[in-house]
């Protein structure tokens, strides 16, 4: 039975990786930083050091002898996938949004430049990927589920002077069944109030493309909706001054029914939408409401 | 993300410096120009002195005046095409051409200034208007008429060191922003030193403000114009001004020849400008067409349309041809300095351009307005501002039309024939 | 201070169009520098203006790099090293190369982009990190104080913010919200092309170029969407819009 390793530092990634490692056939080894799904399991106290965790992989990775190395494509799970990767002279492919295997290579799929194709690359095997996690469905499987505790060695390659958790809002957009979605068409910060009463109409949660977020800073970066945010697949989202550039449009792929309102009538959002209303939404959203 | 897909030119190349350079401007309009010309438009349509002082100061920062000037005048050392392209770059972005304009009259003067001028004049004045700080425009036009400067009438006495010069000037650009920047400007300006007629005229860098102090004699008015609000446009009155003779620019009573070769140059970055602004309208209507449909069909499929479009099309290539020919002429002359051409050599393939390109863009206008209808007729449709600025350089502004028809006759028929 | 900055050239993305039926994109179109690799330029060079010292641009790419690499110097790199016959790069043949021409030099600081716009694999600094063995502090986007010896960095992580630093020689990549790369103006260019590019090849390094993958397909997502275009005034298309929601939601 070929054998994977894990590390992911939220369990949940963790879980959904594990799952799909699992259904596949693989006998699951991890690390983690609590109790989490898989055959053997090594549970250590949280560490964000990528020197430590590094040589932690590279110490279970000796002991298992694993097929397929595999990480959370987080922030962190990337980085330390190319170090060890690198360490143990190893490919590495990150951002991976599914996974096959067949024979001794797999073969996974990913955006490529910049989003506007998916690419699918076959790599064989013993390798390291790291997985968009959020981009499995979770299966139900039986793990033999053998735990032990594992003390990370400490590095000393950069020290941490402060950590601090990022201040979020718990948003619901992955789990929404209607988003409506905000972007540089609005003029002003104040204007998302005329949203919002929309949104309570419709019982529905508020995303935005990135300049809001990051550029503007109108709404925290976890309502971003994109590329390098959420990717969602609500039953319907509503647009709303969003020009559709790919970067955010992959992030909506997943929806069933798209409608957008834009003044422009050629903006890129129109190819990504089923209904395109050309018009002003400070005329629309209003009429819309009483509609409603 | 550039709407059409232009042919592929062997013919029109640049060099790898000069497409970093089209790049650099391109990115820099798209931060700073783009996103705000309308406004710039709209605001200075209600007020003309409303002037956009701080585009102009990072367009300065830029480096995107005084393109052919040399370095140690603060100039940006580069050659007339290069400027051509920025200008057709920035009109790009502001169709109005009010910021186009604002720039090339202050590569083009500046560059005659240094061309003729004296070296306490060019140290004094290229710096500031290279940094945005200071306007340096044209001034020869004059009540009784603007094509005929060989009549114009402002009289300037010698008395010792300085000039004292009396008239009036009309339809300057420019006129509020040397009130209206930090160090000020003024113009390369036209006045009679000698007796009538062409040989008697002198040109003068005249400051009407500098380092932020008003001179005494220059008493103002700001006109109200249809179009490109973004740059100002005035005349102004001189009662008894007086120039030291540092700022006399060239010889005394040369003044005619060496405005010509100004016009020449400024013509060939007013017709960079309209290429620009015909660049935005083409790919207006493209888009138009890939979208609007009408009677169940795409109304290119309409042969009216279509066709009218390739005309138009075709007229904007050949503009393009015409600007970047006279602007190869002009390095070969004025910064290479290769003895096998002369500053005359200008005169056709200059009038051609700004002949040529201004029309195409105006008649290209219109009928992008009409392809839109009765939307492109709202002021909420930004169209309009690319007819009605370009528009000026139609009727006008370094030339008329007509005068740019009489030099294509005058030089290829033989002058003796049109008399 | 000695900086090497790893820059990459890629497609310029919003030219690349898709064939409809294939799906294919139509990579005939111009190169450029990457806005990340940008990113970490005007970091160098930041650092250079307080610190004096060297900015040294360097990349492995195709035959255009000796195009791409102007926008570098332009920029502001007193010089450049580019590998130019490495167009099908992997992560792995790229930090191999990178390394090989780092290793001849002894830099206090090596900046990038935290990945490139085009495959946003994010690999580079870890793989080149580890082979010079280096420490490296990823996802900067801010550098709080710099010195010869030390440096003290912000990393924006996916949940939280984290104050980190480091002795040099130190590997960074930063994040595009670090600051805003200037714009090379004319002078900067008409400069760029005066300064040295050194240009290698892989041979020349002794670096065997790696295919630890196979391309299997590069497609364009499938998007299949209605497109219907709903005009008219906006109490017809709230009407009309109130219906699809009730039936969509």
């Amino acid at each position: 039975m070929m054998k994977a390793l894990v590390f992911a530092e939220k369990a949940d990634h963790f879980n959904r990786i594990s799952s799909k490692l699992k259904e596949m056939g693989f006998e699951v080894h991890g690390l983690s930083f609590a109790e989490a799904n898989a055959d053997h399991l090594y549970i250590s106290e949280p560490n964000y050091d990528y020197a430590s965790i590094t040589a932690a992989m590279e110490k279970i990775s000796d002991d298992v002898g694993p097929d397929l190395v595999v990480f959370s494509s987080t922030k962190l799970g990337k980085e330390v996938s190319a170090r060890f990767a690198q360490r143990k002279n190893l490919p590495c492919i990150t951002e991976c949004l599914n996974l096959e295997v067949e024979g001794s290579s797999i073969t996974v799929s990913r955006y490529s430049l910049g989003g506007k194709t998916i690419a699918k690359l076959r790599t064989s095997l013993p390798g390291v990927i790291a997985v968009v996690a959020d981009a499995i469905e979770p299966s139900e499987q039986s793990f033999q589920m053998n735990i032990q505790d594992f003390e990370i060695p400490v590095s000393n390659q950069i020290r941490t002077v402060s950590r601090e958790e990022k201040k979020r809002e718990a948003v619901g957009l992955r789990e929404a069944d209607v988003i409506i979605c905000i972007g540089r068409g609005l003029r002003k910060k104040e204007d998302i109030e005329l949203v919002k009463e929309l949104a309570e109409k419709l019982n529905a949660e508020i995303g935005c493309t990135r300049p809001l977020s990051h550029d503007y800073k109108w709404l925290p970066e976890e309502r971003m909706i994109g590329l390098s945010g959420e990717k969602v697949s609500p039953k319907l989202l509503i647009s709303i001054g969003v020009s559709g550039q790919i970067q955010h449009a992959v992030g909506i792929m997943n929806s069933k029914t798209v409608i957008a309102i834009n003044t422009d009538e050629n903006a890129p959002m129109r190819e990504h939408s089923d209904y395109y209303v050309v018009g002003d939404l400070y005329e629309i959203i209003p009429e819309l409401i009483r509609n409603l | 993300m550039s709407v059409i897909d232009f042919p592929k030119n062997t013919v029109l190349t640049f060099s790898e410096e000069e497409e970093l350079f089209r790049e650099s401007v391109r990115e820099f309009c798209e931060r700073y120009i783009a996103p705000n010309w309308i406004e710039v438009d709209k605001r200075s349509e209600q007020n003309p002195m409303d002037i956009p002082v701080d585009i102009i100061k990072k367009m300065g920062e830029q480096g995107l005046f005084c393109i052919p000037c040399s370095e140690e005048y603060g100039g940006q050392g580069g050659t007339y095409t290069m400027a051509t392209i920025a200008m057709e770059e920035i009109a790009y972005a502001d169709p109005s051409v009010a910021l186009a304009v604002y720039a090339l009259l202050n590569t083009g003067w500046p560059f005659a200034l240094e061309l003729f001028g004296s070296e306490e004049a060019c140290q004094e004045i290229i710096p500031e208007v290279a940094k945005g700080r200071a306007f340096f425009g044209i001034a020869s036009t004059e009540p009784q008429g603007g094509s005929d400067v060989a009549g114009l009438k402002t009289r300037a006495e010698k008395k010792d060191d300085v000039y004292v010069i009396s008239g009036e000037k009309t339809f300057i650009s420019g006129v509020g922003e040397v009130q209206k920047l930090e160090w000020g400007g003024g113009w390369f300006t036209l006045a009679r030193t000698g007796g009538e007629g062409h040989k008697g005229i002198s040109a003068f860098a005249l400051l009407a403000r500098k380092n932020g102090e008003l001179a005494d004699g220059w008493e103002p008015t700001i006109y109200e114009d249809i179009g490109r609000h973004g740059l100002t446009t005035g005349g102004f009155k001189l009662t008894n001004f007086e120039v030291e003779s540092k700022y006399l620019i060239g010889e005394e009573n040369r003044g005619f020849y060496h405005v010509m070769e100004g016009f020449n140059l400024a013509r060939i970055v007013v017709a960079a400008a309209t290429i620009g602004a015909s660049r935005w309208l083409l790919e207006q209507a493209v888009e138009w067409f890939r979208t609007r449909k009408l009677f169940g069909r795409n109304i290119s499929a309409f042969q009216g349309v279509s066709f009218k479009f390739a005309d138009l099309y075709a007229r904007w290539e050949a503009s393009r041809y015409f600007v970047y020919r006279a602007s190869r002429l002009a390095d070969k002359i004025y910064i290479e300095k290769d003895p096998s051409y002369k500053p005359l050599d200008l005169n056709v393939p200059v009038a051609l351009a700004k002949n040529y390109g201004p029309e195409t863009c105006v008649d290209l206008a219109e009928e992008v307005m009409k392809w839109y209808g009765a939307y492109a007729y709202t002021k909420e449709a930004p169209i309009f501002r690319a007819w009605l600025g370009p528009f000026s350089y139609v009727i006008g502004a370094e030339g008329a039309q007509n005068i740019m028809r009489l030099i294509i006759a005058r030089d290829i028929i033989g002058r003796e024939y049109l008399k | 201070m000695k900086i090497a900055v790893c820059v990459k050239e890629v497609y310029n993305l919003e030219q690349v169009k898709i064939i409809k039926e294939t799906r294919e994109p139509i990579l005939d179109v111009p190169k450029k520098l990457d806005d990340l690799s940008r990113n970490a330029l005007e970091e160098a060079i930041k650092i250079r203006e307080k610190l004096g010292g060297e900015v040294v641009a360097i990349s492995a790419g195709s035959p255009d790099l000796k195009k791409t690499i102007k926008e570098a110097l332009a920029m502001g790199a007193d010089r450049a090293v580019i590998v130019t016959d490495c167009s099908n790069s992997t992560p792995e043949s790229t930090a191999l190369i990178l390394s090989k021409i780092l290793e001849k030099d002894s830099y206090d600081l090596i900046i990038m982009g935290d990945a490139s716009s085009d495959d946003y694999s994010g690999q580079m600094a870890s793989r080149i990190a580890e082979i010079l063995g280096l420490p490296q502090i990823t996802f900067v986007s801010e550098i709080k104080e710099v010195s010869e010896e030390k440096i003290t960095c912000v990393r924006d992580m996916d949940d939280y913010l984290e104050v980190v630093e480091a002795d040099l020689p130190c590997v960074l990549s930063v994040t595009n919200e670090i600051n805003e790369p200037r714009i090379p103006a004319l002078k900067d260019i008409l400069k760029a092309s005066k300064k040295p590019v050194e240009t290698l090849s892989a041979n020349d390094l002794g670096v065997e170029i790696p295919q630890p993958y196979e391309i299997i397909e590069n497609l364009a997502p499938e998007i299949d969407r209605r497109q219907e275009v709903i005009e008219g005034d906006a109490g017809d298309v709230a009407r009309k819009l109130a219906e699809i929601i009730r039936r969509e939601a």
